[in-house]
């Protein structure tokens, strides 16, 4: 003990010590088990409907690209769901177990303690994820879908969980119990998700009933076509801000493009209007929507984590000494 | 050496810390003392960087490292007045957590939680749950956490606060082997004579203001001089007695107790001896005359219940 000197943390000791002690857990096992039980009935499902389709000769791509359809938007259900209630505990817990003090009293600096326990919850999240690969790839055996499709969507759904974790870890580093940390958490996401996937229906039908104001002898969409008119496409983008819409895009433009009503040019096509006619499938912005989305979504989860750590620090509003002065 | 400056803290109406100075020289083991709500953990938790001032500052070897995260967290260890522990680790996982926390890994990390649960007699307890073990075990083991990064300075916050004698002399022990390997330890308690048995220097607190500081020695006289002095004449004497006393300048109250007076005295020794001539001149029959043995406890009551009456 005499001789010992700390040096520079090489390796984020929160982070070490939930991916090495906490993962012993049983309780991470249950929860990779329960979300594969819940996908292996459509697996199964799956594999009657092929044997049956198969019996009558009548596979085709869309069984398949269904299937995966499916698989996708139940993980990311079950994900919605369970990812406020694993990170949501992150730091309330240490501040429960009182140990969050001893923690700040460290060479660790908030920053630090917030990327430790955001990461580790996001690496078990994501290991529970790639624990349902082999149900999704089912399909491979079959063909039809390329390996990329599942890296895209597995990406996607990444994005999906990242995004989410970071509201988790907010408010348990806003609250001091975990039971209102998980409330809160659950609320937002559900307050987030529906105000995302309004808002850009809702500024396309303002801009609508403005053009139908200004111009009361023309029918309501007609400044799709007159220039004119109100111009209020780029407002759809707003949409961009969902991580529902994120994941149906990202789902409808790889696996979903030949079927009807999937993917955000498939649900415009299925409004049966002409509400968005500069969001074709030659347009950039239409076609770049899942990696706008991402960037988007990765860039708010980095602002709240670093609020996060703003909230964390004991003694915030200090200006820290800067090396060299 | 810890200079604290003029400190001062507010929660809301509530003044914890009105202009607090203290000083605490290197090497010390300086014993804290005051009531709930005095203002000792406020200042514990400033010093070790889990509060901010409103105002004053600290200096540790001359320099302000509360603007410092990592140089303060490498100066100071900080055991505070609960346990904070994993339970699901074991005590060895638990240090080398928090020795990987400053930057202490592998073989070094190992020898060192090794060393550490030897110098607080857990070395048996290594790879037991810190669940499994007792609230003495667990404050030794919170202890040898705070010494992780080997800290010049240790603050602990009532660590002996619910803990049975065993326990408590084994903590005083520990303390005492740290103290003279040369650590500054400060520490808050509630036990009053086991801070006056171990401390070198002791400081008093009362309503967020340092009321009185001084060496062990010094605040031991201090104590004997606020106890009373008791003086056993004839009782027919009393009255002369009474009138005698009445006259001295340093005798703040009398109260008589059958054929003994206590004196409330305020003087110096000198002015003690000259008062005992003036009674023994006037044909005072003196049987006794001596003052009642002084205790850290009693100082810090007289102290804290005078600033109340005030």
């Amino acid at each position: 003990m005499s001789n010992t000197k700390t040096k520079k943390n090489k390796k984020n000791a929160v982070l070490f010590k939930e991916m090495t002690m906490d993962m012993k857990r049983a309780k991470i096992m249950v929860i990779m088990l329960i979300i594969n039980l819940v996908l292996a009935p459509i697996a199964v499902g799956f594999f009657i409907g092929i044997g049956t389709a198969g019996m009558q000769g009548a596979l085709s791509y869309r069984v398949l690209a269904w299937y995966l359809i499916a698989m996708v938007y139940v993980e990311a259900t079950i994900l919605l769901f369970i990812t406020p209630a694993i990170t949501a505990g992150s730091v309330s817990l240490e501040k429960e177990r009182q140990t969050l003090d001893v923690l700040l009293t460290t060479r660790m600096t908030p920053w630090e303690i917030i990327k430790g326990k955001y990461f580790s919850n996001l690496l078990f999240l994501s290991l529970m994820v790639l624990s349902t690969f082999p149900l999704l790839a089912i399909v491979f055996i079959y063909g039809g879908i390329s390996f990329f499709h599942l890296i895209y969507i597995g990406l996607t759904l990444f994005v999906f969980i990242a995004f989410i974790s970071c509201f988790g870890v907010f408010f348990s580093t806003a609250t001091k119990n975990t039971v209102l940390s998980v409330i809160l958490t659950y609320i937002f996401m559900l307050f987030y998700i529906v105000v995302t996937m309004a808002v850009p229906f809702i500024l396309m039908l303002i801009v609508a009933l403005l053009n139908e104001y200004i111009y009361y002898d023309k029918e309501i969409f007609a400044f799709i076509t007159d220039r004119h008119f109100l111009y209020g496409d780029p407002l759809f983008l707003s949409g961009t801000l969902s991580p529902v819409y994120m994941i149906f895009d990202a789902v409808g433009n790889s696996i979903g493009y030949e079927i009807d009503g999937t993917g955000i040019q498939g649900m415009i096509s299925f409004c049966d209007t002409d509400m968005l006619p500069h969001f074709t499938e030659r347009n950039l912005l239409m076609k770049a929507w899942t990696p706008i989305s991402m960037i988007e979504m990765l860039l708010i989860t980095f602002g709240v984590l670093r609020l996060s750590a703003v909230i964390l620090n004991p003694v915030k509003g200090k200006k820290r000494k800067k090396k060299g002065k | 050496m810890i200079e604290i400056r003029h400190l001062y803290k507010r929660y809301g109406r509530f003044l914890a810390l009105n202009d607090f100075s203290l000083n605490v020289g290197n090497g010390e083991l300086f014993g804290f003392v005051g009531s709930n709500g005095a203002g000792k953990t406020t200042t514990m938790r400033i010093c070790v960087g889990l509060l901010r001032a409103d105002g004053g500052e600290v200096l540790i070897d001359g320099q302000n490292m509360l603007r410092d995260h990592r140089a303060l967290a490498d100066k100071v260890g900080y055991v505070p007045d609960y346990f904070g522990v994993y339970k699901s680790l074991t005590a060895s996982e638990y240090l080398h957590f928090f020795a990987s926390a400053y930057g202490i890994y592998g073989k070094e990390a190992d020898s060192l939680t090794d060393e550490l649960l030897d110098l607080v007699n857990l070395t048996t307890k290594k790879n037991t749950d810190v669940n499994g073990l007792s609230r003495g075990m667990k404050q030794r083991l919170c202890l040898a956490r705070g010494l992780v990064h080997n800290p010049d300075i240790l603050f602990l916050d009532e660590p002996a606060s619910g803990l049975d004698p065993k326990a408590r002399y084994e903590l005083k022990e520990i303390l005492k082997n740290l103290s003279a390997m040369g650590k500054t330890i400060i520490i808050s308690s509630h036990i009053l004579p086991e801070l006056a048995e171990m401390c070198t220097s002791v400081g008093i607190i009362d309503k967020g203001h340092l009321v009185l500081q001084g060496s062990i020695e010094e605040i031991h006289r201090a104590a004997a001089m606020s106890s009373p002095l008791n003086l056993t004449v004839s009782e027919e004497q009393i009255d002369d007695v009474f009138n005698i006393l009445k006259e001295n300048p340093f005798v703040q109250k009398v109260t008589a107790q059958g054929s003994i007076l206590k004196i409330v005295f305020t003087g110096t020794k000198e002015d003690e001896s000259a008062m005992l001539n003036n009674l023994i001149t006037s044909n005072i029959r003196v049987n006794s005359f001596y003052r009642e043995e002084g205790s850290l406890e009693s100082l810090f009551m007289q102290i804290v219940t005078g600033r109340n009456n005030k």
